[in-house]
C-alpha cells in the first residue's frame, strides 16, 4: 500500500470534485453538519475514555491497563464506533436535505472555485477525521492496511505538527476546558444560514 | 536589532485595526480584491526587487564612472555589463539579506499594496450588507495581517520568547485560526453572491 498521506490527498481531492458538482450552497450544508458532527467527537471522545479509565464501562469489556493506554481490543472498538459516527453523518449530510443553503450559489469559475474549496475542506475534515483516529488509537488494524512504522516523514510531520482536523481546529481530546476553533466555525455558519 | 518594548501580537494588532476599518468600510468584496494584490504583492516583490535592483547598480555604477573622473569607454561598459573594472555595486545581488534589495522589496510590495486598494475601492467601494461589512472588518484584518507582518518579518526582529529545539520531523506551521478565517470570509462572499430561493 501506498503512503497514506497520498491516500489522504487523493480522497480529499475527489471531495473537491464532488463539490464542484454539487455546488458551493449543497456544499456548505455538509460542512455545517461535518462540522458540528466533529465538535461531538471532540466533546465525546475524552469522556468516553474518562470513563474507560474509571472503570465504569467494565460491564462492556472496555478497561484500561495503563493510566493512558487501553488494550487493542479496546482501540479498535473505539476507533470503528467513532469512524462509523463519522460516516453516518456524511452519508447523513450527502443523501438528505439536511442544512443546505437554499437558492442558487455563484455561477462560472467563482461558482466552480468556491465549489472546489468547500469540497475539499469537507474531504480534508472526513478523511483527516479517519486518519486522527485511526492515529489517535494507535493503529489498532493489520499492519497490512497500516503500517505505522513505516510512515514517510510528511506523514509522521502531517501528524506530530497537529495538522489533522481534531488537533488542528479541536481542542476537547488534549484539553477538555478548551472548545478550538470547531465552536467558533459552527456558531458563524449557523448564524450565516439564519440571517440569510 | 530594533527592539520593541510593547508585545508584538499588540502592536501587530492595532496596525491591523486600520486595515479592519477599511473593510467594514468598504466591504466584503473590496477586501477580497485588495486581498489578491496583498498575496500577489507578497509573493512577487522579491522577484521584481532583484531587476530593480539591477537597475540601481547600473545607475549608481555610471554615477560613479562619471564622477570619479577614470571616465572612458570601457570603464561605462564595464559599469552597465559588469566585468573586473566595474565598480563597487550598491546591491549585493547575491545575498538575499542585503539591506538594500530587502527595501526595495518592501517599496515594492507597499506600493502593489497600495495600487491594489485604490483598485479595490474603485472597483467595489460601495456600501454592503451589515453581513459582508462584519466579514469585510475580518477580511480586512487577515489583509491587514497579511501585509504588517510581511514588512515587520523583513525589517524587525522581535525578542523570542521560545527556545526552538531541533527535531528529526520537518516542521510544518499552519496559523490554523488564520486559515479558518480566511475560508469563513470566502464563505461569506459566496453566500452573499449566491440567489436566495424563489418564495413558493
Amino acid at each position: 500500500m501506498g503512503p497514506i498521506e497520498y491516500l489522504w490527498l487523493i480522497l480529499a481531492m475527489f471531495f473537491a470534485f464532488v463539490g464542484v458538482i454539487r455546488g458551493f450552497l449543497k456544499e456548505l450544508g455538509v460542512t455545517i453538519v461535518l462540522v458540528a458532527t466533529l465538535f461531538a467527537l471532540d466533546r465525546l471522545i475524552p469522556l468516553i475514555e474518562q470513563f474507560i479509565r474509571d472503570g465504569k464501562l467494565q460491564f462492556l469489556g472496555l478497561k484500561a491497563i495503563a493510566p493512558n493506554q487501553f488494550e487493542v481490543s479496546t482501540n479498535l472498538l473505539l476507533m470503528i464506533v467513532f469512524q462509523l459516527i463519522l460516516l453516518a453523518a456524511v452519508f447523513v449530510a450527502y443523501q438528505g436535505e439536511t442544512l443546505a443553503f437554499e437558492g442558487s450559489g455563484p455561477k462560472g469559475f467563482l461558482g466552480v472555485m468556491l465549489g472546489l474549496m468547500i469540497g475539499m475542506a469537507n474531504g480534508y475534515l472526513v478523511t483527516g477525521t479517519l486518519w486522527w483516529l485511526l492515529n489517535h488509537y494507535r493503529y489498532p488494524v493489520s499492519p497490512a492496511i497500516v503500517d505505522p512504522t513505516k510512515m514517510t516523514e510528511l506523514a509522521r510531520s502531517i501528524i506530530n505538527n497537529g495538522l489533522l482536523p481534531l488537533d488542528l481546529l479541536g481542542g476537547g481530546t488534549t484539553s477538555v476546558d478548551s472548545f478550538g476553533l470547531l465552536s467558533v466555525i459552527l456558531v458563524i455558519l449557523i448564524i450565516l444560514k439564519v440571517v440569510r | 536589532m530594533t527592539e520593541i518594548s510593547i508585545p508584538e501580537l499588540i502592536f501587530v494588532g492595532i496596525l491591523m485595526l486600520f486595515f479592519a476599518a477599511w473593510g467594514w468600510r468598504h466591504g466584503l468584496d473590496a477586501v477580497l480584491i485588495a486581498g489578491v494584490f496583498v498575496l500577489f504583492g507578497r509573493f512577487s516583490a522579491d522577484i521584481l526587487a532583484k531587476p530593480v535592483a539591477s537597475s540601481v547598480n547600473i545607475f549608481v555604477g555610471v554615477f560613479k564612472v562619471m564622477t570619479g573622473g577614470q571616465f572612458s569607454r570601457d570603464a561605462l561598459m564595464a559599469a552597465i555589463f559588469g566585468g573586473d573594472k566595474a565598480p563597487t555595486p550598491l546591491i549585493n545581488m547575491a545575498d538575499p539579506n542585503d539591506v538594500v534589495l530587502k527595501w526595495i522589496g518592501t517599496i515594492i510590495f507597499v506600493m502593489i499594496v497600495y495600487l491594489g486598494f485604490k483598485f479595490a475601492f474603485k472597483r467595489a467601494g460601495g456600501r454592503d450588507p451589515l453581513l459582508e461589512r462584519v466579514f469585510g472588518f475580518v477580511g480586512g484584518g487577515i489583509a491587514g495581517y497579511m501585509c504588517i507582518t510581511f514588512v515587520l518579518d523583513r525589517h524587525v526582529i522581535f525578542p523570542l520568547p521560545v527556545v526552538i529545539e531541533p527535531s528529526d520531523v520537518p516542521q510544518i506551521h499552519v496559523d490554523a485560526p488564520l486559515l479558518v478565517l480566511v475560508i469563513l470570509v470566502l464563505i461569506v462572499f459566496g453566500v452573499g453572491r449566491a440567489k436566495p430561493a424563489k418564495k413558493k
